[in-house]
């Protein structure tokens, strides 16, 4: 944890030094601060990223003999046992819906909220946004709701 | 309520409402990758070799410089009406916010608008004269003016290079930089030309062969011979690159309102948002590709990830299909046929190969350099 912390305040001033640099000067703080966030989101998954694969070849493949020593001869056996694995749940569980959020949602949020000029508040950009694309979101649901249906009815049949 | 209840003790949909925004991100994340791939492994090794060759390299300049001066041209009438009708209508809006602002936008124009025009103009272009679409119009014209100049001042200098190197001109070349351009330059950039074409062509492999068994094969055979420690370095090498080469195709992109990202405070919001939203999108179903081609099942991230194959076509199933149109884009992109087929229809104006040779281009952007230096020198003078 101390790791990270360390790790995001170097990284968060250098990013957003960056985006800083990128960004036209009428651009607000607050779209600027969101732009950092996402980067460094993206930046620390690449690093977790890095520690999971190497966590996961130092164990038995899938599919092999896990008694067999030949698959464990290269494996740096004196750290596995030294160190435990790092739990990186958590870690994958936040960045992955943060990353889903910023690309779905907040973003989203941000382009209409810029094109629409300032004036308007978030619900009624919302609901501008929605009336737009109403057919794209009519076709999501119906598709959600034929598969809720499928599974409800496969469901039923295997109890 | 009993059917709900019933519904809801069975794990199957209970287990699949949680995994479905996954997998349809998932899905979507990875057509995505796909998409992009499919253009930036062959593009990045073409721009490579096109720069192994000073002359080449060159010809593609003016062909730049070219295209730059028309679009600067055709972006400079349409500002300029909007501008002069723009200020023309300023004299009625009693907003000081807005003046401030308008005059601090044109500041860095090389033409100013006058506001004398007298137009009749209708509702709906009066609309479209608002603040913010002027400051859009101005960043891009900006924009290509900074691309245009940098083009610019590359094109002297290989031009002054280029004489150089065939002993013209008043001042010679240093022994130094005599054997770096005419010798070892050719033999430092060509080993990244290799690299980049054994990277793109792992990554196409190690993508084709994802839904195979070959791949846990060559994974154990790759172990065998490497540490872990070294097996990471290399699989970093190879994560940059696929990393750069995501980056490479959005920033090549040409959606309506991207104008690529440029220092110097010259990159405009929605360019950033379009940026910044893809690479969000992209990152963790490309973490979960890379997981799938290396079959690390025991990893962590497939903990949260969870299992995908209950869905119908958005889970396992387009995994299987997802490689091969990889195969399909990549073929189209080297042999050009999205140019062909636009031809072929009728639509000439779109070419979507610029590294293709176009003689006329080239002779047009020598005739811009040769004018922009006769000016320079003239003022100088």
């Amino acid at each position: 944890m101390l790791a990270f912390v360390c790790y995001a305040t170097i990284a968060l001033p250098l990013i957003y030094l960056l985006v800083n640099n990128l960004a036209v000067k009428t651009a607000t703080l607050a779209s600027k601060l969101l732009f950092t966030i996402a980067w460094f989101i993206t930046l620390t998954a690449l690093f977790i990223l890095n520690i999971d694969v190497y966590q996961s070849i130092i164990k038995p493949l899938p599919g092999s003999d896990s008694t067999n020593p030949e698959f464990l001869l290269k494996m740096d056996n004196e750290y596995y046992q030294a160190h435990e694995p790092v739990n990186l749940i958590q870690y994958w569980r936040v960045f992955y819906w943060s990353s889903l959020l910023f690309g779905y949602v907040v973003f989203t949020i941000l382009e209409e909220y810029e094109s629409q000029g300032s004036g308007k508040s978030i619900f009624a950009i919302w609901l501008d946004y929605y009336k737009k694309r109403l057919p794209f979101f009519i076709t999501i649901i119906t598709f959600v709701v034929c598969f809720l249906t499928y599974a409800f009815v496969k469901g039923s049949l295997q109890m | 309520m009993p059917l709900l209840k019933a519904a809801f003790k069975c794990k199957l949909i209970s287990k699949d409402l949680h995994v479905l925004p996954k997998a349809f991100s998932n899905c979507y994340g990875l057509l995505l990758i796909i998409i992009i791939l499919g253009f930036s492994l062959v593009d990045v090794p073409k721009r490579l070799s096109s720069k192994l060759d000073l002359q080449v390299e060159y010809k593609h300049k003016l062909m730049r410089i070219s295209w730059y001066n028309f679009k600067l041209e055709e972006l400079q009438y349409d500002l300029e009406f909007k501008l002069e009708v723009f200020k023309n209508d300023l004299a009625n809006i009693d907003n000081d916010y807005i003046k401030k602002k308008f005059n601090q936008l044109i500041k860095n124009l090389p033409f100013k608008p006058k506001g004398d025009i007298e137009c009749a103009y209708t509702e709906e272009v009066k609309g479209e004269l608002k603040l913010e679409r002027i400051e859009k119009d101005i960043l891009n014209y900006l924009h290509i003016k900074l691309k245009y100049e940098r083009a610019l001042h590359k094109v002297y200098f290989m031009k002054r290079l280029n004489e150089r190197l065939n002993n013209e001109g008043a001042r010679k070349l240093s022994f130094h930089e005599y054997i770096y351009y005419k010798y070892l330059r050719l033999y430092i950039l060509t080993p990244f030309f290799f690299s980049a074409v054994l990277l793109s062509s792992v990554i196409l492999l190690s993508e084709f062969l994802n839904p195979s068994d070959h791949s846990i094969a060559i994974l154990q055979a790759t172990l065998q011979f490497l540490t872990p420690f070294k097996f990471v370095f290399i699989f970093n090498v190879f994560l940059v690159y696929g990393f750069y080469l995501i980056v490479h195709g959005i920033l090549k992109s040409k959606f309506q309102g991207f104008k690529g990202l440029a220092f110097n405070n010259y990159t405009n919001v929605q360019s950033l948002i379009y940026f910044s939203r893809n690479i969000s999108r992209m990152t963790a179903p490309a973490c979960f590709n890379i997981f799938q081609i290396l079959r690390l099942r025991e990893s962590n991230f497939r903990v949260i990830m969870g299992a995908t194959d209950s869905i119908p076509l958005f889970g396992d199933s387009f995994m299987k299909i997802a490689p091969l149109l990889l195969v399909i884009l990549l073929l189209f992109k080297y042999f050009n046929i999205y140019s062909k087929v636009l031809i072929f229809i009728g639509i000439k104006e779109y070419d979507f190969n610029d590294l293709k040779d176009n003689l006329e281009a080239v002779e047009e952007g020598r005739a811009i350099v040769e004018a922009t230096i006769n000016d320079e020198k003239t003022a100088v003078k």
